[in-house]
């Protein structure tokens, strides 16, 4: 199956790929511009768009730790990814570990990107395909989308700013499929429910956005932090 | 009025069946928190379990917010049998027990008697939703601790930021007791009517139980006829958690209990000031 | 005679039945006034129009020289009752529930107050229990203690004796006596039995189908100048014809088999008897009957087929 998807992006998707630089160096130099910062903290604040879940934008702190600890605390209740932002960066580290392909080009935020295909060599992990738009000039994902086994697709738009030298965004969206949410009435004790609501599509996408300021980088954050609890 | 307001509060107080209500709240809130505590987690994944194949929810959902709207969303459909138990016996058990005639013989105006026992029947009901709010949201943050409050809705989660929820508690406490005021006037009316003390009370339980499964049955022909009855407006104070408020609609529906409330008072003095005690 | 209650043309109906028809009644203050009348006769509703629990259809009623309709507050706080039985709160202690009359009558230093009307009564010592543990004759005292409990003027008593032993009956009749004599109440009472009524009270009236049949002082209305007298014989003609020759006839009311009817004095018996005996007639029996108990006791026994004319 993976030698399927491999050929078929190398013969249909990506007729301009042998014309291109090795995605893998691309992939790599991407990688080790974020592996500079070997950990941070920010302020961040999360704004949702989830069919049938209203939630308000909640403002917190986040924390990160190379290679993979990631933690936002907040207040009160949120919703976030099921894959942390840093994910894809988490995947591609060992570029030995899955087969790149350059797919095109595309212009993402007004900025041309180069759209690479990363298909793991095992198929033991949580990545079945990520498909890469990155800024080959500045050496920044701009986004990503990933599919997952066990929970499908998500998109991930990265937007970056000040510091887009240590490959930190400005702000990252993730747009993700979300089942029709619906319990029975007896259930929600909702007697106030009226069949003559507007139906819901039964499925839709839910975008998350975090807006990250205040960034301070490598503090050499304890593990605490990434603690659960308080 | 003060002394009569008194007499028919110390009325209320001595009759044993006043404490019903309170312990009927007292044992179902206990329950319910009992519930949640310890299979609280298990209700909210099975309410989740959509959302969580996407997201990651992260908080302490299972707080005493949430215990409090659930308990408030159970209670409130039974509240009204509660106080059907006590208003509907206002003036029909005087009646029943002989003690209207000396009642109606002492130098106070029918008017006024009536008047006090309104008050004290609202006094009564404010109380029994205190209870109900210091049960549920005293020992829900006792029990569950603080966090944000996730409205459930069949098909909507809504979540509202721990200092937002206090005073829409409040104002949900506040329109669960106009709706339990209509309550109170509606037996108080069937209450004078009669001299059968358990007759309004059944009455008025009927009258609510049929009222809401019309409002909740899903029948074109139901559909029509719901804007109409007082339960369908009862139910209003499930709307100060929605996001954002719809106060036009919670208002209209506040209006249309205080014109329920002044309609069943007003046929209520016109019946008891001219009524022939006879029995 | 300045009355301290008075009804003119009162009436009640219930579509065309007519509860009370027409009633014209004066009670004159410092008097017992008795209600008389068998069950049904309207009594009750009389008493419950005098007392505002029942409005008039027609008519207009009066205490204390006030209209009722127009002062009802003033008036009721001038009147201490017990309508049909004195029914109280079960629940509350006889104490608690003089406590809360007492506020309503605004009784004026109440505490002391209820230790007055309790010994008045005989239920001291009692007070503290409920009442539903209560007899029906220490409710009947609770009932009196709770209608003098705020000294009215008038005390208006709805057949106070029922259920009452005969020990009760007699302080019963005691207090009303007490209450008329040394503390000058006035006292409407109702009841059925015509002995009750004419060992107390001033002044009657029997109420017989919503309307007044006989009204005035007791001791005129049930006087023993005027009794109705079965004077059984062996010879009813023979006595009728030497009645007639004495010149006694007008006594006689009618003949009957074995009898003859007459109305007359008590002091005319002797010479009757006299009169009959030096005839050669045997004599049998002698019952004498009051007019107005003999009436009485016709209405009470079979009220439908006693007309009111009869007495009249």
């Amino acid at each position: 199956m993976k030698s399927f998807i491999v050929f078929a992006l190398m013969a249909f998707g990506a007729p301009g790929a042998f014309t291109q630089p090795a995605p893998k160096a691309l992939i790599h130099a991407v990688h080790q511009k974020f592996a500079q910062v070997k950990d941070y903290s920010a302020t961040v604040r999360m704004e949702f768009d989830i069919p049938s879940v209203r939630l308000t934008p909640v403002e917190g702190g986040v924390y990160f730790k190379q290679p993979d600890k990631f933690r936002i605390k907040t207040e009160g209740i949120i919703f976030l990814p099921k894959q942390n932002p840093y994910f894809t960066l988490q995947s591609i580290r060992d570029t030995n570990a899955y087969v790149a392909i350059f797919a095109g080009e595309e212009t993402v935020q007004s900025t041309k990107t180069q759209v690479v295909n990363v298909i793991p060599n095992d198929n033991a992990g949580e990545l079945i395909l990520a498909k890469l738009w990155i800024d080959p000039a500045r050496k920044l994902i701009l986004k990503s989308q990933l599919t997952t086994k066990t929970n499908g697709t998500l998109t991930v738009e990265q937007g970056y700013g000040r510091l887009q030298g240590s490959a930190l965004p400005d702000w990252i969206r993730f747009t993700i499929d979300v089942a029709r949410f619906k319990v029975p009435k007896s259930v929600a004790v909702d007697l106030s429910a009226s069949k003559n609501a507007p139906s819901l599509p039964a499925k839709g996408t839910g975008t998350i956005q975090l807006v990250f300021s205040n960034y301070k980088l490598n503090q050499n954050l304890s593990d605490a932090v990434f603690a659960q609890g308080k | 009025m003060g002394t009569l307001l008194r007499i028919e509060l110390f009325k209320i107080a001595t009759k044993p069946r006043s404490y019903i209500g309170f312990a009927a709240i007292t044992v179902i809130v206990l329950l319910i928190e009992l519930a949640l505590w310890l299979d609280g987690r298990s209700y909210l994944e099975f309410i989740l379990q959509a959302l969580e194949q996407s997201f990651q929810v992260q908080g302490n959902l299972l707080n005493g917010n949430l215990v409090s709207f659930i308990i408030l969303q159970t209670l409130i459909v039974q509240m009204p049998l509660l106080v059907a138990l006590i208003a509907g016996d206002l003036v029909s058990g005087e009646a029943a027990s002989g003690t209207i005639r000396l009642l109606l013989t002492q130098p106070h105006s029918r008017a006024s008697i009536l008047w006090a026992k309104y008050f004290a029947t609202s006094i009564y009901v404010f109380l029994l939703i205190f209870w109900l709010g210091l049960l549920a949201l005293g020992g829900g943050f006792l029990l569950f601790g603080a966090g944000d409050l996730v409205v459930l809705k069949s098909d909507e989660l809504i979540i509202l930021k721990a200092a937002d929820t206090l005073w829409r508690f409040m104002a949900a406490f506040g329109i669960a007791f106009l709706s339990l005021s209509v309550v109170a006037t509606f037996s108080l009316m069937l209450s004078c009517y009669t001299d059968n003390s358990i007759g309004p009370i059944i009455a008025s339980m009927a009258v609510i139980i049929l009222f809401t499964i019309i409002g909740t049955l899903e029948v074109p022909l139901f559909d029509r006829i719901k804007p109409f009855l007082f339960t369908t407006h009862m139910i209003v104070w499930r709307s100060m958690f929605d996001q954002p408020l719809d106060w036009g609609a919670i208002l209209r529906s506040m209006w249309i209990l205080v014109f329920h409330i002044a309609l069943f008072l007003g046929v209520s003095f016109f019946h008891f000031t001219k009524k022939d005690i006879q029995n | 005679m300045n009355p301290i209650v008075q009804l003119q043309g009162v009436s009640k109906k219930y579509g065309d039945f007519a509860a009370v028809d027409g009633m014209n009644l004066q009670v004159a203050k410092g008097e017992v006034f008795g209600f008389l009348g068998p069950n049904g006769a309207g009594k009750s509703t009389t008493l419950r129009m005098i007392l505002s629990l029942i409005k008039p259809t027609t008519g207009s009623i009066s205490l204390f020289g006030l209209d009722l309709h127009q002062h009802r507050n003033a008036i009721l706080g001038r009147i201490g009752c017990i309508v049909e039985k004195p029914d109280f709160y079960l629940y509350l202690s006889g104490l608690d529930n003089l406590r809360l009359f007492g506020r309503m009558s605004h009784t004026r230093q109440l505490n002391e107050r209820i230790e007055t009307v309790l010994h008045l009564v005989g239920l001291k010592g009692r007070e503290k229990d409920r009442v539903k543990t209560y007899s029906h004759g220490m409710k009947q005292r609770l009932g009196l203690a709770q209608a003098l409990l705020h000294e009215p003027e008038l005390i208006i008593l709805d057949e106070p004796s029922t259920g009452l032993d005969p020990q009760g009956i007699i302080e019963l009749r005691n207090l009303i006596l007490h209450l008329k004599n040394d503390l000058g109440k006035t006292v409407i009472l109702s009841s059925h039995i015509l002995s009750e009524i004419e060992m107390i009270a001033d002044s009657m009236v029997i109420i017989h189908r919503g309307k007044a049949v006989v009204q005035g002082k007791v001791s005129e209305l049930l006087s023993h100048e005027d009794l109705q007298v079965d004077v059984q014989v062996d010879d009813p003609a023979a006595a009728e014809t030497a009645l007639h020759e004495s010149r006694l006839g007008h006594l006689i009311l009618e003949r009957i088999p074995g009898a003859l009817k007459l109305r007359c004095a008590k002091s005319d018996i002797p010479q009757v008897a006299r009169l009959l005996t030096d005839k050669g007639i045997a004599i049998f029996g002698l019952q004498a009957t009051r007019s107005l108990e003999d009436y009485f006791l016709r209405i009470t026994a079979s009220p439908e087929k006693a007309d009111i004319l009869a007495f009249k």
